[in-house]
């Protein structure tokens, strides 16, 4: 018997979080791709932290800030009734959090990738600094849309060590593939192991294949 | 009818500083004319607010920058249109999508189809960026500047890149487009040829400073030697009027400040007409005497004011006077001393060959 739902859980988890990835991802980089800004350091740096830190870290932390007696925990039960730590909701916003500079990192290079020299061209033709992002750096930053996706949900598809610390395992609502794997190998029920290691397997090759092959026949008319 | 741009500004650029008080007419081309490093290009960064001066102020009818009083309008918010050196132009859109981004843009509606036939880029509308040759590209970014209705023109060394015949074909668009539609325009080049052809007023620039301002015809005696990279030739030049044309042996006969020169070739233009003259350091010979029963054409009695010798090289600059004007000629050190040759001698020029560009 296969269980799907560890399958949609964390097709649903990965898809949520680049979604919402990319709303916050884009402006952040953009931010730092144009700021000459003193604050632009302390910003990467911070960024650039879920990279080198163990899940476990930032699990913890999150755990402790999602507490229902902390002021983030408190404040989410008072509008929504329910606990942050052990909810889906939860989980999200770890993912968001861990996954940010697979996000950030790509588009941020995308943009600056574009140059100052377009970009001062369009100004000098009046468009606005925002008309300039919309008409001009994102359909040159196709590419780094992409690949910032594409990253952020393989990585988010990945995620185990910071779930664990912030989901646990609750069928339905934290119970992610990498965590129902592990718990069949603690079972020694490798068979079911099996099944969706492969899925996930296949799955992954799948979307990356596609993705590769989509971004060879529509070349960027950029020379 | 615009007002002056009035510039008045200080910027540190690494090791020179550029410190520029002046007003720039509101009619015609103005070139801003010095070799590369000189801060040129700094200057229309400057105006068009890609760059901050340290201090100062910038303003035509409206205030663009004033240190003093925190003005700093954005570079998108100044009715300015900037031609960039490679053209600049958006890869992801087709050429005429490129123009059409310009008049979407642009105040004041511009003639869409009419400038596209003046740039002649009817055949190259729906090409991308990455086709198009160098001279298709500043033709294509031409007319997108215009297209964004600019009430004052930057180009930035618009033709550097391209070679001679191609440049002297965009010449005359960039002539056509500023009288047509009647837009001041600051023309930055280290080319001596463009100078001639389009200024109507020269800013000479000598790190960060200027050195001198005025109309072509004043400034003219000053684009010498010292003003020049190295990649142009040493040369005088002079601006002439034609007084005559020998149809038969294709020759025109200049007067140059009051010593005639024949020039080969047949000039478009008629007796009486002004033209430049360059003549290269290394085509002319020195001679003490008037020489005879030699082909050489052409002969200026002049007077040396000046020898400079290197030692390290074989050649000396002979810098001699005629009338009121100054040409200078490369001849060996070993010629200097045997004909003796010392400030205040008079001496007769033989000219090889003259130059002059039939297009001025």
């Amino acid at each position: 018997m296969v269980e799907f739902g560890p399958l949609i859980l964390t097709l649903k988890l990965s898809l949520v979080v680049t979604v919402l990835l990319l709303f916050i991802g884009t402006p952040l980089a953009w931010w730092l791709s144009c700021t000459r800004s003193k604050l632009k350091s302390f910003i990467e740096a911070l960024t650039a932290l879920p990279l080198v830190l163990p899940p476990t870290v930032l699990g913890f932390y999150l755990l402790i800030l999602f507490n229902p007696t902390s002021p983030i925990g408190s404040f989410w039960i008072n509008i929504t009734g329910e606990s942050l730590s052990f909810s889906f909701f939860g989980i999200v916003l770890a993912s968001v959090i861990y996954s940010l500079p697979f996000m950030v990192q790509p588009l941020q290079s995308a943009f600056e990738n574009v140059g100052f020299e377009i970009r001062e061209a369009a100004a000098s033709l009046r468009a606005s600094p925002l008309d300039v992002f919309i008409k001009i750096v994102a359909p040159l930053s196709k590419r780094g849309f992409l690949t910032a996706s594409i990253l952020t949900f393989a990585h988010t598809l990945g995620e185990f060590g910071i779930i664990l610390m912030v989901g646990g395992n609750i069928p339905g609502r934290t119970k992610v593939m990498s965590i129902a794997i592990y718990e069949h190998v603690e079972t020694l029920d490798y068979n079911q192991a099996h099944i969706l290691s492969g899925m996930l397997l296949v799955f992954s090759f799948c979307v990356l294949f596609l993705i590769y092959t989509f971004n060879r026949r529509h070349p960027l008319n950029v020379g | 009818m615009s007002d002056k741009l009035k510039i008045n500004i200080l910027k540190k650029l690494g090791r020179i500083t550029l410190n520029v008080n002046q007003s720039l007419p509101s009619k015609g081309i103005t070139v801003i004319f010095g070799p590369s490093g000189s801060g040129k290009t700094s200057i229309l960064k400057l105006l068009s607010g890609f760059m901050r001066p340290d201090s100062g102020i910038i303003q035509m009818n409206e205030l663009w920058y004033d240190s003093k009083n925190k003005v700093n309008v954005p570079a998108y918010k100044r009715p300015i249109g900037y031609m960039f050196q490679d053209g600049r132009l958006f890869p992801h859109l087709n050429v005429l999508q490129n123009l059409e981004f310009a008049k979407k843009r642009a105040p004041k509606a511009m003639p869409l189809d009419e400038i596209i036939s003046i740039f002649e880029l009817e055949s190259l509308l729906s090409e991308y960026p990455s086709v198009l040759s160098g001279g298709e590209t500043r033709r294509v970014a031409l007319a997108r500047t215009v297209l964004s209705a600019p009430e004052i023109l930057f180009l930035d060394e618009p033709l550097i890149g391209l070679d001679r015949a191609r440049k002297r074909s965009i010449i005359p668009f960039i002539e056509n487009l500023v009288k047509k539609f009647d837009i001041p325009c600051i023309y930055v080049t280290h080319d001596i040829e463009e100078v001639c052809r389009l200024a109507d007023h020269v800013m000479l620039l000598s790190s960060g400073r200027v050195k001198d301002f005025g109309s072509l015809d004043e400034i003219l005696p000053q684009l010498d030697v010292a003003t020049l990279d190295t990649d142009t030739k040493l040369s005088s030049l002079f601006s002439g009027m034609i007084i005559s044309q020998d149809k038969e042996f294709s020759m025109i006969n200049v007067d140059i400040g009051g010593a005639i020169i024949k020039v080969p070739g047949v000039s478009r233009r008629y007796s009486g007409k002004k033209i430049f003259v360059r003549i290269n350091a290394d085509d002319i010979s020195i001679a003490l005497v008037p020489p005879k029963k030699i082909s050489i054409q052409n002969c200026i009695e002049a007077m040396i004011v000046g020898i400079s010798v290197d030692v390290q090289s074989p050649y000396a600059l002979v810098k001699a006077r005629f009338s009121d004007l100054e040409i200078t000629a490369r001849i060996t050190r070993a010629g200097v001393k045997s004909l003796k040759l010392t400030e205040g001698k008079t001496i007769y020029m033989l000219i090889k060959s003259v130059s002059f560009d039939s297009h001025l």
